[in-house]
């Protein structure tokens, strides 16, 4: 007997001497259902069905709504996965209506950059808000600012000044921190921009505008809002962490 | 008072400083103040020198373009 030269079917070869060609057929026949069903793994509307080699197929049933194919974390096979939302996800809201230092810690590692809002911010006094993360207290912090008065900032701080004009002023402050590449763990490679606007309590309407960098070792793991006194507490506000894709 | 928000499991913990972190206030308040002092310091050296030149800040800010 002979057999095909991809899938090894038997088949009688043209000098046997067929005795029974209705068994030599179903033979054959058996053999040749068992590999296209090899080939065509599918059981369900929806199945896909890819190669795990030269010869073979496996069955990848459907996946849920909403989500797409994409390769496996080895690179061996194709999978459904879930879309990443891309743009801005927000990570967390928390109040800042009590005490004098407000940390988000645990922050997520699953972003590319971190984005923070504060809005409708009033203290109970006239105080400094400045910026911390990790806790790190060491002088790693450098801003230059600007603002409707001056420019200036510093290097090599303790922590980043966000605000000189905080106040219990009702006309509510708001501003933003940009953080970019927060898990990088090089000496210069997270840069922070920051804006700030809002009145003090006399009422002037002041702004402030800045960029620096932080140079602590660490991918950025969390933050702690605090006023410089220690003992102005905030009274109104609202601060959002988003994370960036 | 301090408030932690875990934003991960969203639990919020209020608690009063640490003797730890109010030393570190103590230190980070101290800093706070140098550079507030270096910048009255700076802010004074520049009205000293309009006086001197006899032109207003918005004149300095004109000759600077």
């Amino acid at each position: 007997m002979a057999t095909t030269p991809n899938y090894g079917w038997v088949t009688p070869a043209p000098s046997n001497f067929v005795t029974n060609l209705p068994a030599d057929f179903e033979t054959f026949a058996d053999a040749a259902d068992a590999t296209v069903k090899a080939l065509n793994p599918g059981t369900t509307a929806g199945d896909l069905d890819y190669y795990t080699s030269g010869t073979a197929k496996s069955r990848l049933a459907i996946g849920t709504a909403g989500q797409v194919l994409k390769v496996n974390a080895g690179a061996t096979a194709p999978e459904w996965g879930t879309v990443s939302g891309g743009g801005y996800t927000l990570i967390s809201t928390t109040s800042l209506t009590a005490g004098t230092s407000v940390t988000l810690s645990s922050i997520p590692s699953t972003y590319k950059h971190l984005f923070l809002t504060i809005s409708g911010l009033t203290c109970s006094g006239n105080d400094d808000i400045w910026i911390r993360f990790n806790s790190d207290t060491g002088s790693n912090y450098t801003g230059i600012d600007f603002n409707d008065a001056s420019s200036g900032g510093a290097f090599n701080l303790s922590r980043l000044l966000f605000s000189d004009f905080a106040s219990a002023n009702a006309d509510k402050s708001a501003g933003e921190l940009f953080i970019s590449d927060y898990l990088d763990t090089t000496q210069y490679g997270k840069i922070l921009r920051y804006n700030y606007f809002g009145k003090n309590t006399a009422g002037t309407q002041k702004y402030r505008f800045g960029q620096g960098y932080y140079q602590g070792t660490s991918a950025i793991s969390s933050l702690t809002f605090q006023t410089a006194s220690g003992s102005v507490t905030f009274s109104t506000g609202t601060l959002k962490l988003y994370g960036i894709s | 008072m301090i408030i932690i928000h875990n934003v991960e499991t969203n639990e919020i913990i209020e608690r009063e400083p640490t003797a730890e972190e109010l030393a570190q206030l103590a230190i980070d308040q101290a800093e706070a103040t140098a550079i507030k002092e270096a910048k009255a310091a700076k802010e004074a050296a520049r009205q000293t020198l309009l006086e001197r030149l006899g032109i207003t800040a918005d004149e300095a800010k004109l000759l600077l373009g």
